[in-house]
């Protein structure tokens, strides 16, 4: 490496958080579960009982759950005006955000374009879910205080407390160590940290050999490299566009509202493509020239690739849990403003407090990523870090991240955030991507199937190319051809057997000369993860003695405990 | 196999395992027993100890009615908390109101999920258009505003109405 032999100053910083942070009061003098151990009263608990009426004998899960079928705020209101013990319980943040989602979400499939904007008529965030339903100014809300511990609940004190997570503090030593590595373009965590490089040192011929299958971050150039784009300045550009905010649509000027004063645990993040003010935007940057090298742009020659240019907006707290870019993607990010905490695991490793099956198509972590950070699992991840299993780095504004394709990562936001992203696939991921395409047809997303149609009916026209691919891109279209398509996403309409994305790739890049010796090596690399996959999948089998035991038993004895190998339907 | 659900106080229901395993808990219990197979003639125990008898009676009617019904997929939380009650779920539980509180517990620990939804919807429907304080009534809510809370509640109801 070019680099000079950083100068490490000595440094003794666990780089992990403490756990023992303290919280402030619940608005409303809700307790944690646990003091209701410590401060267990038989006068408050009668008290509570009275004050919950018939409802006693339910848990609080079970409250919040029937709360969930009331679906008219008015209703919701009413019934958390009869007693403090309901007030509070009907306080719950995410309990009127759902409601709002899902009335936004009715209006929208029922009125379309008509809907009103922004949705349910509700012009103002009145700084809660709950104000801004019930149009009520925060000065006017009663705010009904808790005698202490008349109610202690973890269901509803948890999201408060992951709502006032202070990341700066958490956060401390790493931020200092990360904010100096970025002023010295020269990342000073050498155990685990994510090394920073140069644009103009990250040559593509560096990039291509060596680096492509490891997350780095190219250094803040300058202050012209990279817009400075911050949400009043898009507000004032944009202030009536409506942006996609994951389930809901508002107009910029709305999502500024909610973007300065929410308590969400996970606040609404803004992830755009395809809004009027993005097609403006994308013209405005300029993608780093190692990452031009993209061979998933043969879909945009042909119309049909899945949306990849995204502007993301997120207040602090928020981000996103573990996730894998869709199709086997690399990415890059470039950090606007506001800084980003980025934790990252090599394919194969999984992540701290995330379950996943074994194809990785379901993936279940906790809900937010306050919770899954005060959970401890980032003190995990920094242990799996010292042993060489994980990265963890902080990205300021100017500069960019790489996510090298099949890496799990989570972003927090530490800071209210501006970022461009793109997915794309670089040269030297070419065998991932097509490994993906091929074996996990079933998690391939993005592609638009009628664009998909139209795109392979185009191509077999104009390509008298024969061959397996082609035939099975000929069969395919046979097969689409009498049915009605509308425009989903892959990812919803499972009902189509088998989308041909694996061999149409593989024939448009073959039908670019110069990609020839590309696709060779692709395939070389395809054929050594399937090699792996098979040796992954195959049954170990482990003779073991107790189990020899039972079978023998079983074979011999009346006992009415059965295995019932012989019966049992068994598709092995 | 034959299947005979025991009641808190010591009631016990023989049912058919299709029938029980309305109850996902049941279901995974006996799952975890390993045993896929209906034709021999074992039998099985399963004890609810927090489900009286009366109600557990009532439960399993409801089990029994719908061994075969296709319920929608469980995912969509939302199209299923804002689907209909159905027109033979919302007789069932035409019962007092003790009854359907217990249900509803019974549902939830059962783990019967169209049942808790038809439960929940019921419930809902009983709140539905009152004031707070005919919902006191109707649920036994007492409450201990001191004055000024009355008056600050009030304040926010009437805000809340009149946008």
């Amino acid at each position: 490496m070019t680099n000079d032999e950083p100068q490490v100053k000595k440094r003794n910083i666990s780089r992990g958080i403490s756990r023992n942070t303290t919280t402030n009061r619940h608005p409303l003098n809700v307790k944690p579960s646990g003091n209701s151990l410590i401060f267990s009263d038989k006068a408050l608990k009668e008290e509570r009982e009275c004050q919950l009426g018939d409802f006693k004998s339910f848990d609080d899960e079970l409250i919040m759950e029937l709360l969930g079928y009331i679906r008219n705020p008015r209703d919701l209101k009413n019934l958390s005006l009869t007693s403090r013990v309901w007030y509070a319980y009907i306080y719950d943040e995410e309990l009127w955000r759902k409601l709002y989602i899902s009335r936004a979400l009715k209006e929208e499939k029922e009125m379309g374009d008509d809907a009103p904007v922004p949705p349910l008529g509700i012009k103002y965030w009145n700084g809660s879910w709950r104000r801004t339903m019930l149009h009520l100014p925060e000065a006017k809300e009663a705010k009904i205080q808790l005698p202490d511990n008349l109610l202690c609940s973890d269901v509803l004190f948890r999201p408060y407390q992951c709502s006032q997570i202070d990341y700066d503090d958490l956060f401390k030593d790493i931020i200092e160590e990360e904010h100096e590595s970025y002023l010295l373009k020269r990342t000073l965590n050498e155990k685990f940290g994510i090394p920073r490089y140069s644009e103009q040192w990250m040559t593509q011929e560096r990039f291509n050999e060596d680096f492509t299958n490891k997350p780095f971050i190219l250094t803040k150039e300058s202050e012209t490299r990279w817009p400075s784009w911050s949400l009043p300045e898009l507000k004032s550009r944009f202030p009536t566009v409506k942006f996609r905010q994951e389930s809901v649509q508002w107009p910029l000027e709305f999502y500024s509202q909610y973007f300065v004063s929410n308590s969400d645990e996970s606040p609404l993040y803004l992830f755009d493509c395809q809004s009027s003010a993005m097609k403006q935007l994308v013209t405005e940057y300029k993608v780093p020239d190692i990452f031009k090298d993209d061979i998933f742009t043969v879909f945009n020659e042909q119309n049909c690739r899945p949306d990849y240019r995204w502007i993301i907006v997120g207040p602090t707290r928020s981000g996103s849990t573990f996730h894998k870019d869709p199709n086997a993607t690399s990415a890059w990010n470039a950090n606007l403003t506001g800084k980003k905490l980025w934790v990252m695991l090599p394919p194969g490793v999984k992540p701290p407090g995330v379950g996943t099956d074994d194809e990785e198509s379901e993936v279940t972590s906790p809900v937010g990523v306050a919770e899954w950070v005060l959970s401890g699992f980032y003190n995990d991840s920094v242990k799996l870090a010292l042993d060489g299993k994980c990265q963890i780095g902080i990205t300021f504004p100017g500069e960019c991240m790489y996510v090298p394709s099949g890496w799990w990562h989570t972003v927090i936001n530490l800071e209210d955030s501006v970022a461009l992203t793109q997915n794309f696939v670089p040269s030297g991921a070419l065998g991932e991507a097509l490994w993906f395409l091929k074996r996990k047809e079933d998690q391939v997303s993005g592609f638009h199937v009628k664009d998909l149609k139209k795109s392979i009916e185009k191509f077999v026209a104009n390509n008298n190319v024969k061959g397996e691919n082609m035939d099975v891109l000929k069969d395919w279209l046979k097969d689409v051809s009498n049915k009605t398509l509308d425009n989903e996403d892959v990812g919803e309409c499972s009902h189509f057997a088998k989308l041909p994305i694996y061999e149409y790739f593989v024939e448009l890049i073959k039908a670019k000369a110069e990609y020839a010796n590309l696709l060779e090596d692709g395939m070389k690399t395809m054929e050594k993860l399937e090699k792996e996959e098979r040796e992954r999948s195959e049954p170990r089998v482990v003779p073991s003695k107790k189990w020899d035991q039972l079978v023998e038993q079983e074979h011999q004895s009346t006992s009415a405990f059965s295995f019932n190998f012989d019966e049992s339907e068994n598709d092995e | 196999m034959s299947i005979s659900i025991i009641s808190s106080d010591g009631e016990p229901f023989k049912v058919e395992r299709k029938v029980a395993e309305r109850s996902v808990l049941i279901k995974n219990m006996l799952g975890d027993l390993g045993n896929d197979d209906d034709d021999d003639d074992e039998s099985f125990e399963v004890p609810i100890p927090n489900v009286r008898g009366s109600v557990l009676q009532k439960i399993l009617e409801w089990c029994e009615h719908h061994k075969d019904t296709a319920f929608p997929d469980d995912e969509d939380d939302d199209s299923r908390k804002s689907a209909p009650v159905e027109e033979w779920d919302r007789e069932f539980l035409r019962v007092d109101q003790e009854m359907l509180y217990e249900i509803i517990l019974g549902a939830n620990y059962l783990n019967i999920r169209p049942l808790l939804d038809a439960g929940c919807k019921v419930v809902a429907e009983m709140i539905r258009g009152k004031t707070p304080e005919e919902i006191r009534r109707t649920f036994n809510i007492v409450n201990d505003f001191s004055p000024e809370e009355e008056a600050a509640i009030k304040r926010e109801n009437e805000w809340a109405e009149d946008r």
